[in-house]
């Protein structure tokens, strides 16, 4: 099944966000091989120059290593994915508080908000 | 040399009145999957004919690995045409002997692999198969070559969405990687994600050649809404 | 390439000739086993519709062998080059040369088997005749008077060697022809556009209308001047109208493959 992909976006990026919440979410653990470009392209349906690009730049950031002995595996800086993570439930949030600005809340009421859908959990 | 296809000057004229193709000038690179697009009757198969050497240009020439069309050009390009080409009472095993023989960049294994996949028995005989199925044996014996080129006319038109998958997983995992890829498609959404340059021709004319990056990049759009621009009546 | 053209081609169409030819060997025996019936020995007139059922069978058979191996021979041709199936022919890695040459000779082996087992059907069918009603003729003397005749003629100077080979060199160069008027009419149809199956027949029947007029302009002097009164005369007169004829084939022949392979190579338009 074919990855589901903005039609208007640049494909690479979309790629690109999509390993990095696969390596972060635990789907590829730390230190796990991650399929060759051909395999990844094939699964995603898109073209493998644009899968070997979004592979590179996560090579550039450190999230993936390329092994000469196993291909590429992902990185078991566990700090670094961490520090991943945090980075991209930062651009949630960031995006949650847009929308919900433009829907007329103040932070406040958001916070209140969320506590109360929460169940009061948040404190 | 990275230039694959050389396009110069191409025009073709059916009958001495029909121009179908115009003046075309194109260079295909090695490495890519493009997409040849452009609406019904644009001159998509007439140029695809012409590579494949199964028409002459009324003027001008197309060069593929330097070659004029022919039995060099011919023991490196792979062609998918619109139309299933096989003898009906031959059988799949015949027609894989048929490839080994005459194609020297065929794999033998690599297609009963695929064959072996799809469970069809190689003792099938063609006509026996349904439509889809001819389809498919013939997508998988283009594509057990290590082509330079493989030319695929129409692959994925008027099939349902699994054998498009299908079709589109085969493809991708198994052209040969310094070889070039041109399909030529009127679905163009479907198909958009796998292609590195598109080229759209209209009434015989280059439109555009462009890489798909770029055309997300610069014009915000999918190719494929683009394409509804390009070509809005 | 062309052997394995040849290969391929061969086996993709030897069947269907093969079993017309071996039905056509099976019903002449049939119909050969017909002089078993002691209706031939009794003296009396009629025949019973059993024989007469099977000999209109073996006569159509020969008809059925000479003109259906040429028609699928002809099908086959037009299918593996001009439809579908064209777009495999045309982009293998061949040169229409090698593509024409090598159907050609399949062709015209395919075509020169059905002669032969024509003849050998005959031969069949008129040996048993005599072997079931005259058992005390051996066969072995008919050769010896057909040897006794050809000496005969020998002797009154005509060349029996040169004769034969007047006569092998005709049916070559005819059977030959025969597949380049096949081929050549069917490349040269593909020129008609909306009816290239018709074009085709068309075609057909221009060449060999030309041919036959031109045979007939080169053949008939050759006829008037010969002396009919010497035995010999006629002998001679066949051999050089086998001579004529022969290379008037072989020329046509050249000329139609000449013309095919400028078609299939400059104006191939499949559909």
């Amino acid at each position: 099944m074919a990855w589901n992909l903005d039609s208007d976006r640049p494909i690479y990026a979309q790629l690109l966000e999509r390993i990095q919440m696969q390596i972060v979410a635990g789907i590829y653990q730390p230190g796990e091989k991650i399929p060759s470009v051909r395999e990844l392209a094939a699964d995603a349906g898109v073209n493998p120059n644009t899968m070997q690009k979004a592979l590179s730049e996560l090579e550039r950031s450190g999230l993936v290593i390329t092994q000469r002995t196993s291909g590429r595996v992902v990185t078991e800086d566990l700090e670094m994915i961490k520090e991943t993570r945090n980075q991209l439930a930062k651009e949630q949030i960031d995006e949650f508080m847009k929308r919900m600005r433009n829907l007329g809340f103040e932070k406040e009421d958001i916070i209140a908000l969320l506590k109360n859908e929460t169940g009061g959990e948040l404190s | 040399m990275s230039e694959l296809v050389e396009v110069r000057n191409l025009t073709k004229v059916y009958d001495k009145k029909k121009t179908a193709l115009q003046n075309l000038n194109l260079t295909i690179t090695r490495g890519k999957i493009i997409g040849l697009l452009g609406p019904n009757g644009s001159g998509k198969t007439t140029l695809i004919k012409i590579l494949n050497g199964l028409l002459n240009p009324t003027e001008g020439e197309v060069l593929i690995n330097g070659n004029k069309p022919g039995p060099a050009s011919k023991a490196h390009v792979s062609y998918l045409p619109e139309r299933t080409y096989f003898q009906n009472s031959m059988k799949v095993r015949e027609l894989i002997e048929y490839f080994t023989d005459f194609y020297e960049d065929f794999r033998p294994e690599r297609a009963r692999e695929m064959l072996a996949s799809l469970n069809i028995n190689e003792n099938d005989r063609i006509k026996t198969l349904s439509k889809g199925t001819r389809e498919k044996v013939q997508l998988i014996l283009v594509m057990s070559r290590e082509a330079d080129l493989y030319i695929l006319d129409e692959p994925i038109a008027g099939v349902d969405p699994a054998a498009r998958d299908y079709i589109i997983r085969t493809i991708i995992t198994n052209y040969n990687e310094n070889a070039t890829v041109l399909l030529s498609t009127h679905l163009i959404s479907d198909i958009e994600n796998i292609l590195d340059e598109v080229i759209f021709i209209k009434e015989g004319h280059l439109v555009l050649q462009s890489t798909v990056e770029d055309i997300r990049m610069i014009q915000g759009k999918s190719v494929d809404s683009y394409f509804r621009e390009v070509f809005a009546c | 390439m062309l052997g394995k053209l040849i290969k391929h081609e061969w086996k993709a169409i030897w069947k269907i000739p093969a079993i017309l030819i071996g039905a056509l060997l099976v019903i002449a025996v049939l119909a050969g086993l017909t002089f078993i019936s002691p209706v031939w020995r009794s003296g009396m007139g009629g025949l019973d519709v059993l024989t007469v059922l099977v000999w209109i069978l073996f006569y159509l058979s020969i008809i059925g062998v000479s003109m259906g191996n040429l028609l699928y021979l002809a099908i086959r041709f037009y299918q593996s080059m001009f439809t579908d199936e064209g777009y495999l022919t045309h982009t293998l890695p061949a040169t229409s040369h090698q593509l024409l040459i090598s159907k050609i000779m399949v062709m015209t082996v395919w075509i020169f088997l059905s002669m032969v087992g024509i003849f050998c059907s005959i031969l069949i069918f008129g040996g048993m005749a005599i072997l079931f009603l005259q058992p005390e003729i051996s066969i072995w003397n008919m050769w010896e008077d057909i040897c006794r005749e050809f000496e005969a003629i020998g002797m009154l100077g005509l060349n029996l060697v040169s004769f034969a080979a007047s006569i092998i060199f005709m049916l070559i160069a005819s059977t030959v022809n025969g597949t380049m008027m096949i081929t050549g009419s069917i490349c040269m149809g593909q020129m008609v556009n909306k009816h290239k199956i018709l074009g085709s027949i068309g075609a057909y029947f221009a060449i060999n209308t030309v041919v036959q007029i031109v045979g007939m302009v080169v053949m008939l002097p050759n006829m008037l001047k010969t002396r009919f009164e010497a035995p010999i005369g006629v002998f001679q007169m066949l051999a050089s109208i086998y001579w004529g004829m022969g290379v008037l084939c072989v020329l046509v022949s050249v000329g139609l493959y000449f013309l095919s392979e400028y078609f299939v190579r400059r104006h191939l338009n499949l559909d």
